[in-house]
C-alpha cells in the first residue's frame, strides 16, 4: 500500500537533565530504544528495521547497535548521515520503507557520549581541535581555525548582520525565549531564566556569538519507533503522523554570487514538507527548529517564510518564540538550553507536543508541528511535519 | 597584529598535492586551482583534482591577483587548548577573489589596529611562520577607507 503514511508510535529519551558518565553511547542507544519499545508496549522481536544516526564522536554506534539490542533477521538496516539534517532523512527513509511494505516496525536512534567525567565540555570531542598539519588543510592551524563549528556559523551570521543589520541582541532574544521553555521541561539541562543582559554579558566565542548563542553538549540518546498509520492506531493511544517530509541541500562550490549563508536549504525543504502535508505556515502550531546556534533558528524562520528574508532579527526580538508568544519555538529549550541530540532534539519535542503530553509547556491545540534539521554548516536541511491527525492520504505525487 | 606573533604560528607541512601552493607562497605568490578546459578557478580542495564546474579532470595551478573583498569575517576569542592564548582575539574570514571564487576560511589581519569588515577590499600578504614556511593572509587594501571602528 503506497502513500498510506507512517506514524511515530514510540518515543524513548534518556535522562538528559542529569550528566551521565557511567554509560557508553552504545549503552545509551540500547536504553533509548528500550524506553521507546516500552512506550508502545512492543517486544523487541517486533522490530524488523533499525536506522542509526551516524554521529561524530562514538564510532561504536555506527555498526553495533543491532547486535547490542540483540535484534535478528532485520529487513531494514542503515547508518545514515546528513549531519544535523539526519533525523529527518531517517524519518523519510523509514516512511518509504513502511509505505512500500519493506519493513513494518522500525526503530530510529541517535546516541552519543562525548563528555567524560571530570572534563570540561571544551575538552570533549566537540572541543578537541582538528589536527591536520599537512597539505592545504594545514593552513587552519596557522590561522587558528581548528574546525570549530562556532567559527563557521559566526561567518554566516556576520554576513546576515552585514546585509540586513541583524544585531547580537536580536540573536539573544532567541536564547532567552528558549530558556523560558527549558524552565518548564524536565529534560532540560539549563533551566535558570536568562535575560538579554545575561546574553550580552556572556563571554565572546566568535563574533557575533557569545556563549549563550551556542548549543550544549550532552551524553544521551533518543529513539523513536515507527509503523504504518493503520498499525499506529493499535500501538499507541496518541500516534503522531508523519504528514510531510522535505530535504534541501544547496551545495557549496565557493562561487561568487551565491549567498548560501543567509539563504539555506530550508527554503526547498520547508516548501516540500508543507506541500506534502497540504497545509500552509498558518497551520503550524509549534516549531521545533534545529538550533546549533541562535542564528540557525533565525535564518530557518526566514527561509521557511515566517518572515521576509532579512527581517528575522526584528521578527524574533518581540519575544514571540517564547512562553506565551504567538509562535512557540523549541518548546523543550532546544539544543541551546535543553539537550544536544542533533536532529533528535527537535524531533523528540515535536512528538511530545503533537501527542499533547508536554505538561506545563504544552502548546494549546497543537495539531501541526514543524520539525527541522540543519547540518554541516547550513549545508544540509530536512523538514518534517508531524501531526496528531492522520489527514488525508499524504500527497506523494511530484509537483502536485 | 605584530609580525612576531605570526612568526610563532605553526607552519603547515606541504604534501605532494599542495607543494605548488606552498612553493608559490614562499615567493609571495598566490596560486589556486584552474581548469584548462573551462577556465574556472577554484580554491584548492584536498584530494580533488577535477573541475567542479565542467567535471574535467586535471586541474592546474595558476597565479591569481590575491585581490578581493571580504565575504564574511569573525573575530575569534578563544584558541584551541594546545595553542598560545595570546593569539586571541584573531580574525578569520572568507574572501571573494576578483577571479570569481571564494577562499576557504583564511586569516585576516587588522590594518593599523582597525577592524576589517564584510565588503572591505583586501589583498593577500605573505608572512613566514614558525618553521619558515610563508603563508597567505589577507589585509585591507586601504585601511582608512575600510575601517569603520577601532579595536577596543
Amino acid at each position: 500500500m503506497l502513500g498510506g503514511g507512517a506514524a511515530i508510535v514510540g518515543l524513548g529519551v534518556t535522562d538528559m537533565a542529569r550528566r551521565r558518565y557511567d554509560v557508553t553511547a552504545l549503552d545509551l542507544a540500547v536504553e533509548a530504544v528500550k524506553l521507546a519499545l516500552e512506550d508502545c508496549h512492543l517486544p523487541k522481536s517486533q522490530l524488523d528495521g533499525l536506522l542509526v544516526n551516524g554521529n561524530m564522536t562514538s564510532s561504536e554506534v555506527r555498526n553495533n547497535v543491532q547486535d547490542a539490542l540483540g535484534l535478528t533477521d532485520l529487513r531494514l538496516l542503515n547508518t545514515m548521515s546528513a549531519a544535523g539534517a539526519t533525523a529527518g532523512t531517517m524519518i523519510q527513509y523509514a516512511s518509504y520503507a513502511i509505505e512500500s511494505g519493506a519493513a513494518s516496525t522500525v526503530a530510529l536512534v541517535f546516541a552519543d557520549a562525548p563528555l567524560g567525567r571530570n572534563t570540561r565540555i571544551s575538552d570533549s570531542r566537540y572541543g578537541r581541535p582538528v589536527d591536520v598539519a599537512s597539505g592545504i588543510q594545514g593552513l587552519g592551524r596557522t590561522y587558528g581555525d581548528r574546525g570549530q563549528a562556532a567559527i563557521r556559523y559566526a561567518l554566516a551570521a556576520s554576513r546576515h548582520m552585514h546585509l540586513f543589520g541583524t544585531t547580537s541582541e536580536q540573536l539573544g532574544a532567541i536564547a532567552v525565549a528558549q530558556r523560558q521553555w527549558a524552565a518548564l521541561s524536565p529534560w532540560a539541562q539549563k533551566r535558570d531564566p536568562i535575560t538579554i543582559a545575561d546574553h550580552q554579558a556572556s563571554r565572546l566565542i566568535a563574533e557575533p556569538f557569545r556563549l549563550l548563542d551556542c548549543c550544549l553538549t550532552s551524553n544521551g540518546a533518543v529513539a523513536v519507533i515507527m509503523s504504518s498509520s493503520e498499525q499506529a492506531r493499535d500501538l499507541s493511544p496518541h500516534p503522531v503522523y508523519v504528514r510531510g517530509i522535505g530535504q534541501g541541500h544547496p551545495g557549496d562550490c565557493r562561487r561568487a554570487g551565491r549567498d548560501d549563508e543567509v539563504r539555506t536549504g530550508a527554503v526547498m525543504a520547508g516548501k516540500e514538507a508543507l506541500r506534502q502535508a497540504d497545509i500552509s505556515l498558518d497551520d503550524i502550531d509549534a516549531l521545533q527548529i534545529y538550533d546549533s546556534f541562535t542564528y540557525t533558528v533565525l535564518v530557518t524562520l526566514e527561509d521557511y517564510g515566517f518572515c521576509a528574508k532579512g527581517e528575522g532579527g526584528p521578527f524574533v526580538a518581540d519575544g514571540r518564540l517564547g512562553v506565551g508568544g504567538s509562535l512557540p519555538c523549541n518548546t523543550g529549550g532546544g539544543q541551546l538550553s535543553g539537550f544536544y541530540a542533533w536532529g533528535f532534539t527537535p524531533l523528540a519535542e515535536g512528538v511530545v507536543q503533537a501527542r499533547g503530553v508536554a505538561g506545563e509547556r504544552q502548546v494549546r491545540d497543537c495539531n501541526h508541528v514543524m520539525v527541522s534539521g540543519s547540518g554541516g554548516f547550513l549545508n544540509y536541511h530536512s523538514t518534517v511535519i508531524l501531526s496528531s491527525s492522520p489527514g488525508s492520504k499524504r500527497a506523494v505525487s511530484a509537483g502536485a | 597584529m605584530r609580525e612576531a606573533q605570526l612568526s610563532a604560528r605553526p607552519s603547515p607541512v606541504p604534501d605532494d598535492e599542495s607543494r605548488p601552493f606552498f612553493e608559490a607562497a614562499n615567493r609571495s605568490e598566490l596560486f589556486i586551482r584552474h581548469c584548462p578546459a573551462c577556465g574556472a578557478f577554484a580554491w584548492p580542495t584536498p584530494r580533488l583534482n577535477t573541475c567542479q564546474i565542467c567535471l574535467t579532470p586535471g586541474l592546474e595551478w595558476e597565479q591569481v591577483s590575491g585581490r578581493g573583498i571580504v565575504h564574511s569575517i569573525t573575530r575569534v576569542h578563544s584558541v584551541a587548548q594546545d595553542e598560545d592564548p595570546d593569539w586571541a582575539p584573531f580574525s578569520v574570514g572568507v574572501i571573494e577573489l576578483v577571479e570569481g571564487v571564494r577562499t576557504s576560511i583564511v586569516g585576516v589581519l587588522p590594518s593599523d589596529g582597525l577592524h576589517v569588515n564584510v565588503g572591505d577590499p583586501v589583498v593577500v600578504v605573505f608572512h613566514a611562520t614558525r618553521d619558515g614556511q610563508r603563508v597567505p593572509w589577507f589585509e585591507a587594501t586601504d585601511p582608512h577607507v575600510a575601517s569603520q571602528k577601532e579595536i577596543p
